[in-house]
């Protein structure tokens, strides 16, 4: 009863304070985090990343197969050397304030990505020269033969290579980009961003999608919206709530846990996003004792197991988690389950007898415990009792990501500011190319975080970059994960598969690594 | 209501000092508070509070490992293992409530105490010495300047978490209003005569500190002490929300309400456990700081007609 | 009145040096580096370097402070090390939501606390004081999330009268915007009349004591009349006094309230920026939150003035 006047009441106080009666169709999206800046050189953030695709368009993208087409390009053609590559702009190109997008600006833009981005930073190594012959018309010139230029050119991750007008580019990519510009879909409204709370975008009128139908990020970008609202709404709860009340549109991750919302909802559903799949390491500092000695790794290795981890941090959804031990992610050409057994079993006394042959004379293990990110915290949580039991000598130091972050780039010791373990997550289109996983470099003091050196993976490296055959990769994709587990350059603790959360009047969603929002429409 | 025993003047805390001056008796504190324990609202006070510090005190007897996770069995029903629940990775929610008693009263108790000992030196002399007050003041006046909260948030962020930090940061900002509070007792001591020959005669010092001018700070100072310990209590819950509060391995009710901010519509009782508790000791102790002024504060009991 | 304004706010000038000498030595001697953050979850150690460099935050202390403080001397506060805007730019656009979610506060604090506190004093003791006060020391035992989150729960999820989240800027209307902070403006006001109904009580009963009063008591005027004609003249001064010391509690209350029901006002600023590290905007914001607080002390002492006509300015 109560409840019924309840809602008359509610009624008739919204339909007073009806917002302004506007045809406008807006699109409001709820990102992991923050858009600080929309400057996806500047930094790898993957938040940054998705919001730049709405504004920004790139050369070359992958399609739903994950083969290059063209997107800006018109086309690009080899010379019989494999060394040359001209690529050619279509036609009708223009960046927000309404001038065309030339070779020029390309080259600019591509140089500035190349300083910083791992895969770049290979291309400009085996490149001679890039510049524009006219403004339609730009020309690579290599030193060697590489088969991955166009795949370099149409990367979906950090760092995507985004087109920006020249003068943005020639800023050194350290700079972010304060009043960004690209020639996307839709165009920022730089006045009604409010960083930490909403970024606006609206519909660009100019711009010329494609004619091929929309295939993950390739063919054509059709904007359905006059509006995009970015919202950042950090308590993942109320944004639950918000996008179950109608306040918001789409969520871009429902954690496990909280599917339980949308049981019996109609207004709004998860699904599951199966290529935006993602993964958990616990990052092994190769500089300090104990893990400096690779017995003692083994037991590291040996001490954990991955399930309790994704119990605990995906309750019952099990369809959401995969247990898995390969180097290059489950179910992707690279995959192998080769010498995966430590990995993916426990056994505290086989961990312990390798602690006993390595001489572990008790060495304090510090546990940065990460306590400001939920997955981090829980992670971390089961962590500390496995080790014990494993014989391992354990000492938590909670902290926030921010201090782990700093932290883990010390080399030195841990009594002065160094580090032993820490765990953070790779997305899967990062980790599924030996090229840019950072896990199997062996670039020693050189490679990322946990510096885990090994001549052999260097040189397999190498060879997978220049092996013409795909036999051949996989062949060498496996050798470098038996390698990478034998030197355990990290402990792999699983693989997710994030939830959107979507309203259910929203059709036309892109599956893909990276959420998209061209083509997506709402029906009534 | 209308005939309590005289007792020494006091400042209280939302007054200004030049209403303060009155006569200086001094009347021993302890007769005072036997008054008040009397009071039958006093009594159920301090049996719920005695509670809350037995509970403290023998928390291994009364539960299990506040800390012992087990993932298979998170968000459980109550059980005979665990009364109260699960929580999301499988933690005994009992025991982590009572051993959360024990952190309250520790985060309480030693707000209270870290407030009093500098508030009441700094204050002293800030009353007594004029280049100690100038000085005192304005250091005084620049941290009261920022809101209490805020500060406490900034350092408890950007300090090694820890329950040592959540104290610090939560003491720090109470200091400065301990010591406006000691200095405008002294003051109002200051402009009595006697103590005003004892200056001019020279007879000031330490003696005179202690003689005449620490034992009139003792009533309000209690006073102040025990609002500061029921609202550090709370802070600290702010603190955990806003996630720069106690570490996980610190079973807190903060961290616990924190932790069940997400299963708040569908396990309610994650919240409600650690939340009725905080509110009911925050509540004793607040209304024990408010007995405490009636009879230790002759102006406010007089005040009730 | 112009001379004595003055006088105090120079007076201001070095306090609010001092919170900023106070702050920066906080915020650069502890650990976390905002340079990692910015480059992201997965840059090398060599972007981390760059990115130091760029922002100067390789320079010894001093020198970045004096940086900072001759800008600031010319009210320049700097750009977030995050978006590049200007801090002063950043604090601006995000006042509106702040004031509009306090004055609310405080209208609603006002209309609940006064009754109750003049009712509380008129029934001194009996059933219905107690009652009052109970709710008044309940009301700060609770945390203010505690009781956001049950008003969410009630009125945004189960019952849909007001939205979950969110702030309607004040162009939308000024019911649309009222809307949206209801709830946020209802849970701090319950934790800030349970402050202002005890001491409008206390007040009341001094009042009721008076003279005057007793005189229209015996006169057999009737109670309501008493309470608000004479009894509540009186309580002006002590009122205006709490709301001067309660406005930083309420800060504190607004940098909670914001982040549950996700209003993007000055509280969650500086929220966001002390857990990003931030630090230009932190250290812009609590001087902004300083120089405030120094201002409503000011204006608070100024409206004794004009309350009641027995104090001097």
């Amino acid at each position: 009863m109560l409840r019924h006047t309840v809602r008359a009441l509610a009624a008739a106080l919204l339909l007073s304070v009806a917002t302004q009666a506007s045809s406008e169709e807006v699109l409001r999206l709820r990102l992991n985090g923050d858009v600080n800046t929309l400057d996806p050189i500047a930094t790898t953030n993957f938040t940054i990343r998705n919001a730049a695709y709405l504004m920004y368009d790139t050369l070359f993208a992958l399609d739903e197969n994950y083969t290059v087409q063209p997107q800006m390009a018109e086309g690009a053609s080899v010379s019989d050397d494999g060394l040359t590559y001209t690529i050619t702009l279509r036609d009708g190109l223009k960046f927000h304030d309404g001038s065309d997008v030339t070779a020029q600006d390309a080259v600019a833009s591509i140089k500035r990505w190349g300083s910083v981005d791992g895969l770049g930073r290979i291309l400009f190594g085996k490149m001679e020269t890039i510049e524009a012959t006219d403004d339609n018309t730009l020309v690579l010139t290599l030193n060697e033969p590489w088969g991955l230029v166009l795949d370099a050119l149409g990367k979906i991750s950090s760092n995507v290579p985004v087109i920006m007008p020249a003068e943005m580019a020639a800023k050194p990519a350290s700079e972010p980009i304060e009043v960004p510009m690209g020639s996307g879909p839709y165009r920022l409204l730089p006045d009604e961003w409010v960083p930490g709370s909403i970024v606006v975008l609206e519909k660009f009128e100019d711009y010329v999608p494609r004619d091929e139908p929309a295939s993950m990020a390739a063919g054509g970008k059709v904007a359905h919206f006059d509006r995009v609202e970015l919202q950042y709404i950090p308590d993942t709860a109320t944004a639950i709530n918000a996008l179950i009340a109608g306040e918001i549109d789409w969520i871009e991750e429902v954690p496990a846990d909280m599917l339980m919302f949308f049981d019996g909802v109609e207004t709004a559903k998860t699904i599951a996003a199966r290529q935006s799949g993602n993964s958990m390491q616990l990052v092994v500092n190769h500089l300090n004792p104990p893990f400096d000695n690779p017995k003692v790794r083994q037991a590291l290795q040996w001490a954990i197991e991955q399930t309790p981890f994704l119990q605990a941090a995906y309750g019952d959804a099990t369809d959401r988690y995969l247990e898995c031990a390969a180097v290059f992610f489950c179910d992707t050409p690279y995959a192998s389950d080769i010498n995966t057994d430590g990995v993916l079993q426990r056994d505290p006394d086989k961990a312990k007898a390798l602690l006993e042959e390595a001489g572990y004379d008790g060495t304090p293990v510090l546990l940065m415990h990460v306590t400001d990110i939920s997955t981090h915290d829980i992670y971390y949580s089961v962590l500390k009792p496995m080790l014990e039991e494993a014989g391992f000598n354990v000492e938590v130091q909670p902290a926030d990501w921010a201090t782990v972050a700093t932290r883990r780039a010390s080399k030195e010791p841990v009594a002065d500011g160094g580090w032993n373990l820490f765990f953070t997550g790779w997305g899967f289109v990062d980790q599924s190319n030996p090229m840019t996983n950072v896990y199997v470099s062996g670039d020693c003091g050189d490679a990322w975080f946990g510096w885990a050196c090994s001549e052999e993976l260097q040189k397999l490296r190498q060879e997978f970059a220049n092996a013409p055959t795909d036999e051949e990769r996989r062949k060498l994709a496996a050798r470098m994960q038996e390698v990478t587990h034998d030197l355990v350059s990290y402990v792999p603790v699983g693989q997710a598969f994030p939830s959107i959360g979507i309203a259910s009047d929203l059709k036309g969603y892109i599956d893909g690594p990276v959420p998209f929002f061209w083509n997506v429409h709402r029906v009534n | 209501m209308t005939d309590q025993p005289f007792v020494p003047d006091g400042t209280s805390l939302q007054e200004d000092t030049s209403r303060a001056a009155g006569r200086v008796v001094r009347r021993p504190i302890l007769e005072a508070l036997l008054v008040a324990m009397k009071e039958p609202w006093t009594i159920v006070c301090l049996t719920v509070l005695g509670g809350f510090v037995l509970v403290a005190a023998f928390a291994p007897l009364i539960a299990g490992d506040p800390m012992a996770i087990n993932p298979a069995l998170r968000l459980k029903p109550p059980s005979p293992d665990a009364w109260w629940g699960r929580d999301h990775l499988g933690r005994d929610v009992f025991s982590r409530a009572v051993f959360g008693t024990r952190i309250s009263l520790i985060i309480g108790f030693s707000v209270a105490v870290i407030a009093v000992i500098p508030g009441v030196t700094l204050g002293v002399l800030a009353g007594l010495t004029k280049i100690g007050g100038t000085i005192v003041m304005r250091i005084v006046d620049a941290m009261m300047a920022i809101p209490a909260v805020l500060l406490a948030i900034a350092l408890a962020a950007l300090l090694q978490p820890g329950l040592t930090t959540v104290i610090i940061a939560i003491s720090i900002p109470e200091i400065p209003r301990m010591v406006r509070l000691v200095r405008s007792v002294v003051l109002s001591i200051r402009e009595q005569p006697y103590v005003d020959a004892a200056i001019s005669v020279g007879t000031g010092g330490l003696p005179l500190v202690f003689r005449h001018v620490l034992p009139n700070t003792v009533a309000p100072v209690i006073v102040q002490a025990t609002y500061a310990a029921a609202s550090a209590i709370i802070a600290a819950a702010i603190l955990s929300f806003l996630g720069v509060g106690t570490p996980p391995d610190v079973p807190s009710w903060g961290g616990m309400m924190a932790d069940a901010r997400k299963y708040f519509q569908f396990y309610p009782s994650l919240m409600a456990y650690p939340g009725v508790l905080l509110s009911l000791l925050v509540l004793v102790t607040n209304v024990l700081g408010d007995r405490l002024s009636d009879v230790l504060d002759p102006r406010k009991s007089t005040r009730r007609l | 009145m112009l001379r004595y304004c003055a006088t105090r706010l120079i007076a201001g000038i070095p306090t609010l040096l001092l919170v900023s000498i106070f702050i920066y030595s906080l915020i650069h001697l502890t650990p976390g580096d905002p340079a990692v953050l910015l480059a992201g979850d997965n840059a090398t150690p060599s972007q981390v370097n760059e990115i130091r460099a760029r922002l100067n935050l390789d320079l010894p202390l001093w020198q970045q402070f004096s940086i900072w403080f001759s800008d600031a001397l010319r009210l320049d506060l700097g750009a977030s090390i995050y978006s590049g805007k200007p801090v002063t730019w950043l604090i601006a656009q995000r006042v509106e939501p702040t004031l509009v979610l306090s004055l609310t506060t405080l209208v609603l604090t006002v209309l609940i606390s006064i009754p109750l506190g003049a009712v509380a004093a008129w029934k001194a003791n009996s059933i219905v004081d107690r009652l009052c006060m109970a709710f008044a020391v309940i009301g700060f035992s609770v945390p203010v999330f505690v009781i956001a989150y049950m008003l969410v729960y009630l009125f945004a999820v189960e019952w849909r009268i007001f939205p979950v989240q969110g702030y309607k800027p004040l162009s939308n209307g000024l019911l649309t915007t009222l809307h949206s902070v209801t709830l946020p403006a209802i849970s701090l006001a319950l934790v800030f009349s349970a402050l202002i109904a005890r001491v409008t009580r206390a007040s009341v009963l001094d009042a009721l004591g008076e003279n005057y009063i007793r005189t229209a008591r015996a006169k057999g005027l009737s109670a309501p009349r008493i309470l608000f004609l004479h009894a509540l003249k009186s309580v002006g001064v002590p009122v205006v006094t709490v709301v001067g010391i309660g406005f930083a509690t309420l800060i504190g209350g607004v940098v909670v309230t914001e982040s549950v029901f996700n209003i993007p006002g000055i509280g969650r600023l500086t929220v966001d920026a002390i857990t990003q590290r931030d630090y230009p905007v932190i250290q812009g914001v609590i001087l902004f939150f300083s120089a405030s607080l120094i201002l409503i002390n000011l204006l608070v002492d100024l409206s004794y003035a004009l309350i009641d006509p027995r104090v001097k300015g």
